[in-house]
């Protein structure tokens, strides 16, 4: 326990260095070990603070720690700092904890809910040629950059009460859900717009040509953008690979095209 | 062509860069299909076939070790040959999927190869010298932009007179299929949005949004802006008596 007396305590600084390295943090993903060597890689700074004074079994000891596997940041700093090597089993053991909550959050609420929102709104600029687009996709770059800024330093003072916070309170779940009616009003106000799909089929009654367009159209706008999406939808949630749909998409389009019904 | 092919090639090492990095919009379909426009002298086209690009891709995220169609090196590809055939969507739908598709072993490759950095700072820790971590990480991001620098470069550089040429012999019927099919893609990307928003509780919305515009012919940001008061409204009402209460108690967050 003795190095412990004569560390320096991690500032705001040490802090700031791990969220510069964030912004690289993937470089070096691999299929063995994920985001392990990048992880290594953000914790730098916060090691070589921690293990200035120490010997090189425990320099060697906390390298390998952390080339295991995959990320937490702010809370990881905080156990090093307080415990170092004494506590390498409970610090591997916060990371391997968090990693899969954290994550999971992470992936539901930004790249499945806020993530398609953006895209979906710089879509519809760009589909009309109107440059405003650009704005969306650096938006929501900027809330992730926030995000990792804060993170860091909010589960670094916080620790591991941090994540019992958020399951606790229920801003996680109301954040989720307000995101998600957002998404489902946008989703739903841009089929009309952004799905073409036209019948150009004429069929002639008694010398009356019936333009089935027309009978779609007054039964409800836009009715088969919505029908197609639907069926889209279904077959996703049958677990059909989107690859699949998106090449029966161009064979079938082909294929209607070619007898004249699209 | 050389220049146009170098510049489409370090567009394509940005976005795999930015993908893995500080991911600060760089890696998204519409800044890549935009900027291939812009360098092929077609800016307006270029976003235009990026917008159908990127709805067709909204439901491919990389979430944990899948690894989906590369769609950095299919909208760059698949927006330059758009333009450079003159085919515009039809062509640029027509390339993309199956580039994205052979990209996506390429960066299965990739991801392999970076494996070698794990081991070798492996052996830095064997040493316990913290520094020479950085230069192995960061090498990563070398292998990953020359990787992908290479293919766009080479695409472009050797088949753009072939594209052109093969967008002349193809019939027409399977251009205009392409095209209709063009039409239909975001729908993809809507359906696989919609699986994971929908619900039992909340398909209303959905609706919601789709008769302001269906019927009521809202503009994109007016119906955001419904969604917005929607959203709120719901939270409003449904956390009415628990809700405040809860996280003045439990002392909440510090945001």
């Amino acid at each position: 326990m003795d190095q412990n007396e004569v560390k320096e305590k991690i500032n705001k600084k040490d802090l700031n260095k791990m969220f510069w390295r964030l912004l690289a943090f993937q470089l070096s993903w691999n299929y063995e070990r994920m985001q392990n060597l990048g992880y290594l890689f953000v914790m730098k700074p916060i090691l070589k603070k921690v293990y200035k004074n120490s010997t090189k079994e425990e320099k060697i000891q906390a390298m390998k720690r952390h080339l295991e596997f995959f990320p937490i940041f702010g809370v990881t700093a905080a156990m090093e700092e307080q415990g170092g090597n004494n506590m390498g089993q409970a610090i591997s053991a916060v990371k391997v904890g968090l990693m899969g909550p954290l994550a999971g959050l992470g992936d539901s609420l930004f790249w499945l809910t806020l993530s398609p929102i953006f895209k979906s709104l710089g879509a519809s600029f760009a589909s009309q040629g109107n440059p405003v687009f650009m704005i969306f996709p650096f938006l929501f770059a900027t809330i992730t950059l926030i995000t990792k800024y804060y993170g860091i330093s909010l589960g670094y003072e916080k620790g591991t009460s941090f994540l019992n916070e958020i399951k606790n309170s229920d801003i996680l779940k109301r954040g989720t859900t307000i995101a998600t009616i957002l998404g489902l009003v946008i989703v739903g106000g841009l089929i009309p717009q952004m799905v073409i799909v036209n019948i150009s089929a004429v069929i002639t009654v008694n010398k009356v040509k019936i333009v089935i367009q027309k009978i779609l159209d007054g039964i409800m706008p836009s009715l088969l953008p919505l029908i197609v999406t639907l069926i889209c939808y279904r077959m996703i949630k049958r677990k059909k690979s989107s690859v699949v749909i998106l090449l029966s998409i161009i064979v079938l389009s082909i294929l209607l095209k070619w007898v004249k019904v699209l | 062509m050389l220049t146009k092919a170098v510049l489409l090639g370090l567009l394509s090492a940005i976005g795999y860069i930015d993908n893995y990095g500080p991911q600060i919009g760089m890696s998204n379909s519409l800044i890549l299909g935009s900027l291939a426009g812009l360098i092929l002298g077609d800016f307006k086209q270029g976003m235009i076939i990026a917008a159908t690009l990127q709805l067709m891709w909204m439901g491919v995220v990389s979430i944990g070790a899948y690894v989906p169609p590369d769609t950095i090196t299919g909208t760059i590809l698949g927006t330059a040959f758009g333009i450079i055939s003159g085919k515009g969507v039809v062509a640029g739908v027509a390339m993309a999927v199956p580039i994205s598709l052979v990209c996506q072993q390429l960066s299965i490759l990739l991801r392999t190869i970076t494996i070698s950095l794990t081991h070798k700072a492996d052996r830095v820790a064997e040493e316990g010298n913290l520094d020479k971590i950085d230069k192995y990480h960061l090498m990563g991001g070398v292998i990953f932009g020359v990787g992908m620098f290479i293919p766009v470069f080479l695409a472009v550089y050797l088949g753009s007179e072939y594209v052109e040429k093969l967008f002349a012999i193809i019939p027409k019927v399977i251009t205009s299929g392409f095209s209709v099919a063009g039409g239909i893609m975001p729908a993809l990307g809507f359906g696989m949005l919609l699986s994971f928003m929908m619900n039992k509780k909340l398909w209303i919305f959905f609706l919601l949004g789709f008769i302001s515009n269906a019927y009521l012919k809202i503009p994109t940001i007016g119906i955001a802006l419904i969604g917005i008061i929607a959203a709120f409204a719901y939270d409003m009402f449904t956390n009415k008596d628990n809700g405040n209460m809860d996280i003045s108690k439990k002392g909440g967050l510090d945001l």
